[in-house]
């Protein structure tokens, strides 16, 4: 009769923040108060600790909201949550790559990872080999001339220590 | 004098600095700052004063327009005053209207400054003075009533929207505390120390976030790909727009501008607070966050008018009014020109060169943004999955350009996931970010303000300014429910019903 299936999507949500909450607060008790502040200051911990109140508040009321849905207003995943919940497995791929990307930028260096992962990556968005090859090239090459030479920001040239 | 700043050594390098602004302006992760600080040596070479104030002065404004450009067409704020342009101006670009939304923003962003210009020459001294009585109460106020903007720019989710503000000044709180000196969620990290970086969060955010919603939509509908029709613009919709929505225009100019005087309050802050007042104010606040054309006009024109604004307390104080004008500043000192009090009565030449390079600025910024427009939407013609790893890689490289730390991109992707993760939630990302922006300046007036009262609360209410701020406040969020609750003509019904039914 009342549809009391919940959405797990909101469920979910509100229990990491809850849990979120529960973390941050556990931290800033630790936060130390050097006594440098003055006695009306009510200390850095004060902050932290209001805000994760808030988080718990409202995580409390998502779940309270959550509980009083009935079902067939509950199915609102939004198109991402679905994808998430059915992530092809590209979509897995290229979120590893990115990571890759992120991580073996500061060992590899910028110009061969980007050249490696983002010629992949484009791969595997369906652009054809040499369309990425050489848009990858070009985007190298662009960003080498406009932050090193031109701004002097010096790109990570990884363990291999490779000129470029 | 003003003939002298057509002649084309004056000329040339002036648009040719601005061209650099739009350049820089559009790449996420470099700044207005920085911008403004690249050209600044270049300028000293100029053998004429008036060539290296235009220079300046240029770059200063055309970056900060040109940073709607990634915002609209990428959803990535090329800086970190057009975060609330990403908005509506993002979701016009995936309606195929990226072209108009830019094309709207730049004409706002002319006028927006002009109105700031116009200020700025009429009631500086003025102005100036007001300003100056902003004491810690007044600014706690002025932060307490951006960070409401969070529940008005949540798109009819206030919950979520405060949760998502109240994150973003939780992450703020990251590194050394600035009153007690005590170091909160460093972990022990150095790199942790100065914060998390507002460019690295928001790229992540906004950038990385939409990224990776490509990735998990494949080729889903949504994104911004720019039909080539997109391009022929049409100047009489654009001005039709611009007309229709004067006060909007008119009302964020004038706060932008007002915004840009108080030191430490930048573009960043009066784009947001005008987007809150208009979505406030407006009849159509339903549309704003789905492309409503007064979200995009209500930023662009309060962030050029805060770049006037900023000079303010500059000219007449010293006291700059945000960091771009604090390096301008320098360089001011630098040709002799000394700001203070007598500045009108020392300077009068070079402070009419100053007015009149400013006001001609907003004008020539019109085809450098065109140009700017134009390049951007030319590049966005290449398929999507080349564009999409184009974002990723800029967002990187930009997350790490301006500290040259890689730790700036982890930074990123972590906010990248977290942007993810949160959107599939329907929490809006925009609360967070102005916990992000504000979050340091309430905390930190609120603390100062307390040690000088002693822990007494009085002094934040009954001190003029605080109680018009707070009048603001509350009256932002009780007057229109309570226009709500007043009778509704007949006509107006339907016309709800109607855009609510879309």
């Amino acid at each position: 009769m009342s549809g009391s299936s919940e959405n797990p999507s909101g469920r979910s949500f509100a229990w990491v923040m809850l849990g979120f909450a529960v973390v941050v607060a556990g931290l800033s008790v630790y936060i130390p108060d050097n006594g440098f502040g003055d006695a009306a200051d009510p200390g850095p911990k004060a902050l932290p600790l209001a805000l994760a109140l808030v988080l718990g508040i409202g995580s409390g009321i998502e779940f309270w909201k959550q509980s009083r849905l009935r079902g067939a207003q509950r199915g609102e995943n939004s198109p991402i949550s679905s994808g998430l919940l059915q992530a092809k497995p590209r979509a897995l791929v290229l979120l590893a790559l990115s990571l890759c990307y992120v991580i073996g930028i500061s060992w590899v260096g910028f110009s061969l990872c980007t050249l490696i992962v983002g010629t992949i990556m484009m791969r595997l968005l369906g652009v054809s080999w040499k369309l990425s090859l050489s848009a990858t090239l070009t985007l190298v090459v662009l960003v080498n001339m406009l932050f090193r030479t031109l701004f002097h920001v010096p790109l990570p040239s990884g363990v291999f220590g490779l000129p470029v | 004098m003003f003939a002298e700043l057509f002649q084309f050594s004056v000329l040339g390098p002036w648009i040719l600095a601005m061209l650099f602004g739009v350049f820089v302006g559009a790449t996420p992760g470099l700044t207005a700052t920085m911008a403004v600080a690249l050209i600044v040596p270049v300028s000293f070479y100029m053998p004429d004063p008036n060539t290296g104030l235009a220079m300046i002065i240029g770059v200063s404004f055309t970056a900060i327009f040109a940073g709607d450009i990634p915002a609209t067409f990428l959803r990535i704020p090329g800086t970190p005053a057009s975060a609330a342009a990403t908005l509506d101006g993002y979701q016009l670009s995936k309606k195929g209207r990226g072209g108009f939304a830019l094309t709207l923003d730049l004409y706002c962003s002319s006028i927006g400054g002009l109105v700031g210009v116009g200020l700025l020459i009429l009631i500086a001294p003025q102005l100036a003075g007001f300003a100056l009585r902003f004491s810690n109460f007044e600014y706690f106020w002025l932060a307490v009533f951006g960070l409401s903007m969070s529940a008005m720019v949540s798109a009819g989710n206030t919950r979520k929207g405060l949760m998502s503000a109240a994150l973003g000044v939780l992450f703020a709180t990251v590194g050394i505390d600035i009153v007690s000196g005590s170091q909160r969620f460093t972990f022990g990290q150095v790199e942790l120390m100065s914060g998390l970086g507002l460019i690295p969060v928001m790229i992540g955010l906004f950038g990385v976030s939409e990224v990776l919603r490509y990735f998990f939509q494949g080729s889903a509908t949504d994104g911004a790909s720019i039909p080539a029709e997109d391009g022929k613009m049409n100047g009489r919709t654009v001005f039709r727009s611009i007309w229709r929505h004067r006060n909007t225009v008119g009302k964020s100019s004038v706060l932008g501008a007002f915004i840009g005087s108080l030191p430490g309050a930048g573009a960043d802050i009066a784009a947001w607070a005008a987007y809150g007042l208009a979505q406030r104010t407006s009849k159509n606040s339903r549309n704003f966050g789905r492309g409503e054309i007064e979200g995009v006009v209500a930023p662009t024109s309060a962030n050029n008018a805060s770049m006037s604004g900023a000079w303010i307390p500059a000219l007449v104080f010293g006291i700059p009014g945000d960091a771009v004008t604090a390096i301008v500043l320098g360089a001011l000192m630098m040709y002799e020109i000394k700001p203070g009090p007598l500045i009108f009565e020392q300077n009068p030449e070079q402070i009419g060169s100053i007015f009149a390079i400013a006001a001609l600025t907003q004008l020539f910024l019109i085809p450098c943004g065109f140009l700017g427009i134009k390049t951007f939407g030319w590049i966005l013609r290449l398929p999507k999955g080349v564009v999409m790893v184009a974002v990723l890689i800029f967002s990187v490289v930009g997350s790490y350009a301006l500290r040259n730390s890689v730790f700036d991109i982890y930074v990123m992707a972590t906010f990248g996931l977290v942007g993810f993760y949160l959107e599939s939630q329907r929490v809006p990302l925009a609360p967070m970010v102005l916990g992000v922006i504000l979050g340091p300046m309430l905390e930190e007036n609120l603390r100062t303000g307390l040690i000088k009262t002693e822990g007494s609360l009085l002094e934040f209410v009954n001190r003029p300014i605080c109680m018009v701020l707070i009048l603001l406040l509350v009256s932002t969020f009780a007057l229109p429910r309570l226009v709500g609750r007043l009778p509704m003509k007949k006509k107006e019904r339907s016309e709800v019903v109607s855009q609510e039914n879309g």
